[in-house]
């Protein structure tokens, strides 16, 4: 099977993965979840979001949970996702990636004040 | 009325996307538009879901045809044309028909062209030779020339023009070929590799000489750079020759080639010299003692009586030394040329400029560095050169897998080299300073130890550690992996390695 492009890490994909570090979600869950995260600032479409699912649990960085453990009966028709140990490391490798690159942003004297 | 619309949109995509997300895609459509009402939501929404579909169709599409295209070429065989299906819809029996008709109408177009081209294709080659041969002159005679020599005169000559066409054509093919049919017993191996090739660039004949049908001796030089190697070739006088024996070392530069004939004296001679140099610096003097009694018996029973070529009368010594000692470090080298006066020892700056040339030409003996999947670093070393040369090398090779959860070191063509570069590589592997063998020469009584040293922002110390090791696997690189096994620092997968502990280098008159 060959590799969707999740090298590097797109942006909607990485907000998916820090949207289920938390919880488990459904894909409204996780467009919810994702929005607020960012501020209203990326609202995922439903064929970006499901192409990057798709890709995300083809590399096995997230997983479907069987829907009996879901609780509610409206939540058991749909697919509720969870994160994988390998999506939490790529996660954190990705933050860790970003932490440098905001690191040598700041040596630059690129960012003003003291928010970060 | 707009879950329609969009409902109808969807149905744009793949069909593999609309078998796996269509529901899904449709029920976050339902949601959204349930939480976001009002002019200004909506309106937002269908922007959201048309710059969506607009971005994500295309997409989808890209990648269908990737994956089918890969499988396929996955599949196949090398060479063999196939057809790949690019949609994933079922194929229309008009397309199938269409497909028909164009593919009947190429083959016959085809046939009709290689009909009439024949006579004008089969001329090529013959104009391609000339022109080669047309622009070779003067007394380095190409390989193009040799081949449009024809025949060559002497078996020797035949095996050792084959060699150079294979080598220099650079198709691993061609090299497998000429070793199955000329050098069944891999005498040739390590000059038949593609890597070599590369590395060279191919040979160029500076000189050949065959003195006897079985025999050539010859000089050449690199393409790539402006090392000369001297050698000699012995067949066997086969119907199909066969090689012997192969021999081939490198001149240093502004070394003047000495003609030498071996004899009687000449060869005690080398062999007394041989014995002194063992006894005085070999680092047991038991085994060195050993080796002495199986040289000294070789030559009464006159098993050396024949050999009249150096180079060769140098390997069957090696190899009899080597029979008792089992020290793979154990050579007795032929230099049949005369350094220049008052040469130092050690490299001159020319011959360093050279090896950094080199070294910078080949990354350093680092064939390949990647990360693989489910994060894990991976480098294959075919050799640990100069730590001066290639330390800042390995420090951005060794960076680049800062994130790495394992690391493998696949030593598999690794002949070894510098001691340091080992203890370097090693230091990746240890958070403190960590003893990891020494180097004690006999003849000075002096010990040299080797530690690592701790370096700063390293994020490999306990990570998981591999070593690939296989047959070919010698020297320095075995120290690596003897080292990392008996700090039990590293998994050793592979093959037991060549054998070659003892360093040990001296110079015979």
């Amino acid at each position: 099977m060959p590799k969707r492009k999740l090298d590097p890490l797109p942006p909607a994909a990485f907000q998916i993965l820090l949207s289920l570090a938390g919880e488990d979600l459904h894909g409204y869950g996780i467009m919810r979840q994702v929005a607020h995260q960012t501020g209203g600032r990326m609202r995922l479409g439903p064929g970006t979001l499901y192409s990057s699912i798709q890709s995300l649990l083809e590399e096995k960085l997230i997983e479907e949970i069987n829907p009996n453990d879901a609780k509610d009966a409206e939540q058991d028709r749909r697919r509720v996702y969870r994160l994988s140990a390998a999506g939490r490391k790529l996660a954190r490798n990705e933050a860790e990636r970003l932490a440098d690159l905001l690191r040598v942003a700041r040596a630059k004297n690129i960012l003003r004040g003291d928010y970060v | 009325m707009s879950e329609k619309v969009y409902a109808w949109l969807l149905s744009f995509f793949p069909a593999h996307f609309r078998e796996a997300y269509g529901k899904e895609a449709l029920q976050l459509f339902r949601d959204r538009w349930r939480g976001e009402r009002g002019l200004f939501l909506r309106l937002r929404l269908w922007g959201d879901l048309l710059a969506d579909l607009a971005i994500s169709i295309p997409r989808e599409y890209c990648f269908a045809r990737a994956r089918l295209g890969g499988e396929c070429a996955g599949s196949q065989f090398a060479a063999i044309p196939g057809f790949h299906v690019l949609r994933d819809d079922r194929i229309h029996p008009t397309s199938l028909l269409v497909g028909s008709v164009l593919a009947a109408a190429a083959l016959g177009g085809l046939a009709v062209l290689s009909s009439v081209g024949t006579g004008r294709l089969g001329e090529a080659p013959s104009v391609a030779l000339k022109r080669s041969v047309d622009s070779s002159h003067g007394p380095v005679r190409t390989v193009a020339l040799s081949q449009g020599r024809g025949v060559p005169d002497t078996p020797a000559e035949k095996v050792f023009n084959a060699w150079l066409l294979a080598f220099n054509s650079g198709s691993p093919s061609a090299m497998q070929s000429f070793s199955k049919l000329y050098d069944p017993r891999e005498k040739m191996s390590r000059f038949v590799t593609p890597r070599f090739r590369t590395e060279t660039g191919g040979f160029e004949v500076l000189s050949e000489t065959s003195p006897e049908p079985t025999f050539i001796h010859f000089c050449i030089k690199e393409m790539k750079g402006p090392t000369r190697g001297l050698g000699s070739m012995r067949v066997n006088p086969t119907p199909i020759p066969t090689v012997a024996m192969f021999n081939m070392d490198e001149i240093p530069r502004g070394a003047v080639i000495t003609e030498i004939k071996l004899n009687a004296a000449e060869r005690h001679r080398i062999i007394e010299g041989s014995i002194a140099n063992l006894n005085e610096y070999y680092v047991s003097p038991k085994v060195a003692q050993q080796i002495a009694n199986a040289l000294t018996a070789h030559e009464k029973n006159g098993d050396d009586n024949a050999e009249t070529d150096g180079g060769f009368f140098a390997e069957m010594l090696t190899a009899q030394m080597q029979a008792v000692s089992h020290d793979g470090h154990l050579h007795l080298v032929y230099k049949p040329y005369k350094t220049p006066e008052g040469a130092s020892v050690g490299p001159s700056p020319e011959e360093r400029a050279h090896y950094m040339e080199a070294m910078k030409r080949n990354s350093c003996s680092f064939e390949e560095v990647r990360v693989l999947p489910h994060n894990v670093g991976y480098l294959k070393l075919n050799a640990f050169p100069d730590v001066d040369v290639c330390r800042s090398k390995v420090e951005d090779v060794m960076k680049s897998f800062r994130h790495a959860d394992a690391i493998i070191f696949d030593l598999r063509d690794n002949r070894g080299g510098d001691p340091h570069m080992v203890t370097l590589m090693c230091s990746y592997l240890f958070h403190h300073r960590t003893h990891l063998n020494d180097i004690y020469d006999r003849h000075e009584n002096a010990t040299e130890e080797f530690w690592t040293t701790p370096i700063r922002s390293n994020t490999l110390a306990d990570k998981p550690a591999y070593v690939l090791t296989s047959s070919n696997t010698f020297s320095g690189a075995e120290e690596f992996s003897n080292d990392l096994k008996n700090l039990k620092r590293a998994t050793l997968i592979g093959e037991t390695t060549a054998g070659g502990a003892y360093i040990w280098c001296r110079n015979a008159a």
